[in-house]
C-alpha cells in the first residue's frame, strides 16, 4: 500500500462517518425525535419511546391489576417488541397462559368466556378479569 | 443535577473496585507501569465485572443486595490498603509511569475532538431514551428488574425466568443484568433511563484502554489516536454503546484479553499483562454464552504460542500457561455445572446439537453463512470501510501478519470464523433467520481486535509515518 493512499483512505472514512451521522439526524427523523425527547421528563420519554397510545395502556393496566397478578395480552402479537416491552414494564405482574386478567389492547372483539370487564380506558383498551 | 451526581458517584465507586482489582493483580511496581488512561479504562471495565461477580456470590450465600453489603468488602480492603501503606511509608500507587508530555500536534487535537464528539453523542443517544430495544427489555432489563425488586438472585430466579419468560435466556451469564442491578441499588431506585449510562461508560473505558495499548506498541500518539478514532467511529460499535446490549462489553473484554496476552508475549517479564488478560477472559465468560468460545480461543492461542516457543521459554512461562488454563477451564466447568444443576439449556445452541451427522447434514448452510458475512463486509452503513481495509491489509501485508508475535493475533480471525461458523452449522435455528439476526452483532465481538490488529500490522509494515 503506497503511503499516499493513507490520507485518501482517511478522507473516505471521514466522509462516510459524517454522512452516517448526518443521515441519522435528518433522514431518519431523529433530529425531531431528539428534540421532543430532550424536552420530555422521565414519563414523557417512556411514553414517546413506547408510543403514547401503548404506554398509556400499559400504565393503566399496571394501576388496575395487583402486583401478583397473572395476565395475558389480547391484541398484542406474541414475541413482538410491544409484547416484550409490556412484559418488562408490567413485571412483577406475570404474563401467563392461565391468566387472572386479560389486557385488551386495540382489539374490540377480544371477549373471552369466563372474563368480565374489570377496568376500561376506552373502547379499544380495557382490562378483563376472570370471574 | 442530583441524577448526574448519583451517576458519577456510581461510576467512581465502581471504578474504585476495578482500581483495587487492577492493583491486586498487577502488584505495586507493575501497577505503576500501567498508564493513566489504561488504569481509568480498565478500572471501570473490571469494576462492573468484579462487582457483578461479587453480587452473584453474595446471592449464593443468601446475602441481600444493599449498598452497604456490596460496598463493605471494598471499603475494608481500601482502608486496609491505605493503613498498610501509611505504616510502611510506601507511597500509594499512582501515576509513576513516564508520560508523553510533549505538546499535542494539530492532527492529534483534531482526532481527540472527533473521538470526544462521538463519545458525547453516544452518551446523549443512550440517555435520551429508556431501555427499549428488543433484547435489552426481553433479556437484560427484565433480569435486572427482577433481581433488583427481589433484592438478590433468588433461589427460584432461573426457574421463574425459564417458566414465565420465553426467550429471556435464563442460561445467559449475568454481568450486564447484575451491573444494572448494582446501578439501581447504588442510586436507590429503579431508573431504566439513567442506568443506560453504563453502556457509553463501557465504550469510553474501552476506547481509553485501546488507545493506551496501541500506544504501548506503536510509541506514537498520533498513530494510536488515528486507529482509536477508527474504532470509535464505526457506526455499529458506537450504536451498540447506546442500546443496552451485551455485545460491546463482550467485544471489549475479548479484545483486552487478547491484546494483553499479546503484550505479555512481547514482554514476558510483565506478569500483570497476563493477569489482566486472564481477568478479561473470565469476564468474557461472565458476559455472554459466546464468551466461552472466545475465552477458549484465547486459551488456544496461548497454547499455540507456548507450543511454538517451547525451546525458547522457561518453566515459569509454562507454569503461567497452566495456571491460566486451569482458571479458565475451572470457571467454564463451574458455570456449566451451575447451569446443569438448574437445568438451564440454550435453545439456539447447546452441546447436545453437536454431532458428526448434523455437521454433514448441515454443510449446505455454508453458502448462507458466507452470504451473510459478505453482506456485512460490504455494509458501509454499519461498518464504514473497516472490513474492506482489513481484507486489503491481510492480503497485502500477509508476511507481516504471519510473522513474529503478530501471527498469534492473526490466528484469532481463523478461530473466530471457524468457531462462529460451527455455531451456525449446528444450531437448530433456521439459518437465514439466525444469520440475519445475529451476523452484525457477532462481528462486533471481533471488531476491536480487528482494528487493533490493523494498527499493529500497519505499524510493523511502516504504512503510516509522520503521525
Amino acid at each position: 500500500m503506497k503511503k499516499s493512499v493513507i490520507p485518501i483512505v482517511f478522507i473516505i472514512w471521514l466522509v462516510l462517518w459524517i454522512n452516517f451521522i448526518a443521515r441519522d439526524f435528518y433522514k431518519h427523523g431523529n433530529f425531531t425525535r431528539y428534540k421532543i425527547l430532550a424536552r420530555s421528563n422521565y414519563e414523557g420519554k417512556h411514553a414517546y419511546t413506547y408510543g403514547k397510545h401503548f404506554y398509556e395502556f400499559l400504565k393503566f393496566a399496571k394501576n388496575n391489576i395487583p402486583e401478583d397478578a397473572h395476565y395475558e395480552f389480547a391484541g398484542i402479537e406474541d414475541l413482538s417488541l410491544d409484547s416484550r416491552r409490556g412484559i418488562y414494564y408490567l413485571y412483577p405482574r406475570l404474563k401467563s397462559g392461565n391468566p387472572d386478567y386479560l389486557l385488551v389492547y386495540d382489539a374490540v372483539r377480544a371477549r373471552k368466556n369466563g372474563f368480565k370487564l374489570h377496568a376500561k380506558l376506552d373502547e379499544r383498551r380495557f382490562v378483563l378479569r376472570r370471574h | 443535577m442530583q441524577n448526574a451526581i448519583l451517576v458519577t458517584a456510581c461510576i467512581l465507586v465502581t471504578g474504585f473496585a476495578g482500581w483495587g482489582t487492577l492493583l491486586l493483580i498487577s502488584g505495586r511496581k507493575q501497577f505503576n507501569d500501567i498508564s493513566f488512561f489504561e488504569k481509568i479504562g480498565l478500572s471501570c471495565l473490571f469494576g462492573f465485572g468484579v462487582i457483578s461477580i461479587q453480587m452473584f456470590i453474595m446471592s449464593l450465600f443468601k446475602i441481600g443486595f444493599t449498598k452497604f453489603n456490596i460496598l463493605i468488602p471494598w471499603a475494608v480492603a481500601g482502608a486496609g490498603f491505605v493503613l498498610a501503606h501509611k505504616r510502611k511509608q510506601i507511597p500509594v500507587p499512582g501515576i509513576a509511569r513516564e508520560r508523553d508530555l510533549s505538546p499535542l500536534r494539530g492532527n492529534e487535537i483534531a482526532l481527540i475532538c472527533l473521538i470526544a464528539f462521538q463519545a458525547l453523542y453516544n452518551f446523549f443517544r443512550a440517555l435520551i431514551k429508556p431501555i427499549e430495544a428488543y433484547d435489552a427489555v426481553a433479556i437484560y432489563g427484565l433480569k435486572s428488574k427482577m433481581i433488583y425488586l427481589s433484592g438478590t438472585v433468588s433461589g427460584n430466579f432461573f426457574q421463574s425466568l425459564a417458566s414465565n419468560f420465553y426467550g429471556a435466556h435464563p442460561d445467559y451469564p449475568l454481568l450486564i443484568p447484575l451491573s444494572e442491578t448494582w446501578f439501581y441499588t447504588f442510586i436507590g431506585k429503579f431508573d431504566d433511563l439513567l442506568v443506560k449510562a453504563i453502556f457509553p461508560i463501557f465504550y469510553l473505558s474501552f476506547i481509553l484502554v485501546f488507545y493506551a495499548a496501541l500506544k504501548r506498541i506503536t510509541q506514537s500518539r498520533g498513530f494510536s489516536l488515528l486507529f482509536t478514532f477508527a474504532l470509535a467511529s464505526v457506526k455499529q460499535f458506537s450504536d451498540y454503546s447506546t442500546i443496552s446490549y451485551a455485545e460491546l462489553a463482550l467485544g471489549a473484554y475479548f479484545a483486552i484479553s487478547l491484546i494483553y496476552l499479546y503484550l505479555w508475549m512481547r514482554n514476558r517479564g510483565n506478569s500483570s499483562f497476563l493477569n489482566i488478560s486472564l481477568i478479561a477472559s473470565l469476564l468474557c465468560l461472565w458476559t455472554k454464552n459466546e464468551g466461552t468460545l472466545l475465552a477458549l480461543m484465547i486459551l488456544f492461542i496461548f497454547f499455540f504460542y507456548i507450543a511454538m516457543n517451547i525451546r525458547k521459554i522457561g518453566k515459569t512461562e509454562i507454569l503461567h500457561f497452566l495456571i491460566y488454563a486451569l482458571v479458565v477451564l475451572v470457571t467454564i466447568m463451574s458455570w456449566s455445572a451451575f447451569k446443569n444443576h438448574h437445568a438451564l439449556v440454550n435453545e439456539n445452541f447447546n452441546l447436545s446439537m453437536v454431532s458428526v451427522k448434523d455437521f454433514i447434514q448441515n454443510l449446505n448452510r455454508i453458502p448462507a453463512i458466507i452470504y451473510e458475512y459478505q453482506k456485512q463486509f460490504f455494509g458501509f452503513k454499519k461498518w464504514n470501510i473497516v472490513w474492506i481495509l482489513f481484507i486489503i491489509l491481510l492480503l497485502k501485508e500477509r508476511e507481516t501478519a504471519l510473522s513474529g508475535d503478530t501471527k498469534y493475533v492473526t490466528l484469532v480471525f481463523f478461530l473466530f470464523g471457524l468457531g462462529y461458523a460451527l455455531i451456525y452449522i449446528f444450531s437448530t435455528v433456521e439459518i437465514r433467520f439466525f444469520t440475519q439476526t445475529t451476523g452484525s452483532r457477532f462481528l462486533l465481538h471481533i471488531l476491536p481486535v480487528t482494528i487493533f490488529w490493523m494498527g499493529v500490522v500497519a505499524n510493523k509494515g511502516k504504512l503510516i509515518e509522520n503521525l
